[in-house]
């Protein structure tokens, strides 16, 4: 259950970055960028969170997991913040 | 003296900001024009009186006009008079006028804001068409307001 | 869980309410639901990491509060569906 979870996120995560990526390239503001990459680094988190789950890696993976989420909310805050004006 | 805008602005006044004054030098020019609606102003005319630069005076006569709040006058298009579209419109340049001789640093704050707020909506706006799959081909981005 | 994680775990919910409070923001500003819609998955976003920080299971992925993820993305679904079918319809 839980692989499946991770698993739809991971696909919700990666079917916003893909939105926003195409939206920054047609509109270039870095609001879009910022966002696009945050929805990247949680791709990612879950991810990893399915790699945990599954294939029981031998490597503790928390901080990577723990790290990406971090990141990614990081640079979407920074991306609403910084949005300059056009 | 606190920034605040002033707290009893009529609606109308605030649409007036909203829909059709973009920044300080229009509303400074606006004000000018509809203190004294008969005279017809030259570009020199409203730059030595306002003691504003002469492009951004430029730009402000241009945006007034197609917000149908002044109008061109003659040929060449180089004179402009306070002549609103609409009586509600004018009503809403006599009650700013009034508003800004109240209380001028309170009607500057609430310009500031609603500029805040429409750069705010803009880029709201853009980060949630950004997940319309399927774009309108015409009249936009598609996404609604509910 | 190592310390780093844990410090993580809080920044991560403290940075996603954070958002969340940006989209309220947008939401009271455009009208539109959407922004609702997400300020709500971040929030349970937040709810999620600031769990898996203070109740240390073994494994925040082998716990309940995954839930909580797994309502966060559904939301944004819900939020990407109703978008679209506003800008069809």
């Amino acid at each position: 259950m839980p692989e499946t979870v991770y698993t739809l996120c991971a696909a919700t995560s990666l079917l916003c970055a893909v939105l926003l990526a195409r939206s920054y390239f047609q509109a270039r503001t870095r609001l879009l960028l910022f966002s696009a990459l945050c929805f990247v680094g949680l791709l990612v988190n879950n991810v990893l969170l399915v790699l945990d789950r599954v294939v029981h890696v031998d490597v503790d993976l928390s901080v990577w997991r723990s790290g990406t989420a971090a990141a990614s909310l990081l640079l979407l805050v920074v991306g609403l913040i910084w949005e300059k004006s056009r | 003296m606190s920034a605040k805008p002033p707290s009893d602005v009529p609606e109308g006044v605030h649409q007036l900001l909203r829909e059709r004054v973009g920044g300080f030098e229009e509303l400074e020019l606006l004000l000018r024009l509809a203190r004294d609606p008969a005279r017809a102003w030259t570009l020199e005319e409203a730059e030595a009186a306002l003691g504003m630069n002469s492009d951004a005076l430029a730009a402000a006569f241009q945006a007034l006009a197609d917000k149908a709040v002044i109008a061109a006058l003659g040929q060449d298009r180089r004179m402009f008079r306070f002549q609103p579209e609409s009586a509600d419109v004018r009503a809403a340049c006599e009650a700013l006028i009034r508003l800004y001789d109240q209380d001028r640093f309170g009607v500057v704050v609430l310009l500031g804001q609603i500029a805040f707020e429409r750069i705010n909506r803009v880029t709201a706006r853009a980060f949630a068409d950004a997940f319309v799959i399927r774009k309108a081909r015409k009249g936009g981005t598609g996404g609604d307001d509910a | 869980m190592s310390d780093l994680h844990i410090f993580l775990l809080g920044s991560a919910a403290t940075l996603s309410l954070v958002v969340a409070l940006f989209f309220v923001r947008s939401w009271r500003i455009t009208g539109d639901r959407f922004f609702a819609l997400f300020a709500v998955a971040f929030s349970m976003m937040a709810t999620n990491w600031a769990l898996a920080a203070s109740i240390v299971p073994d494994n925040e992925s082998r716990h309940w509060i995954y839930l909580l993820r797994l309502g966060a993305f559904v939301t944004i679904l819900g939020a990407i569906i109703d978008k679209n079918r506003a800008s069809r319809s």
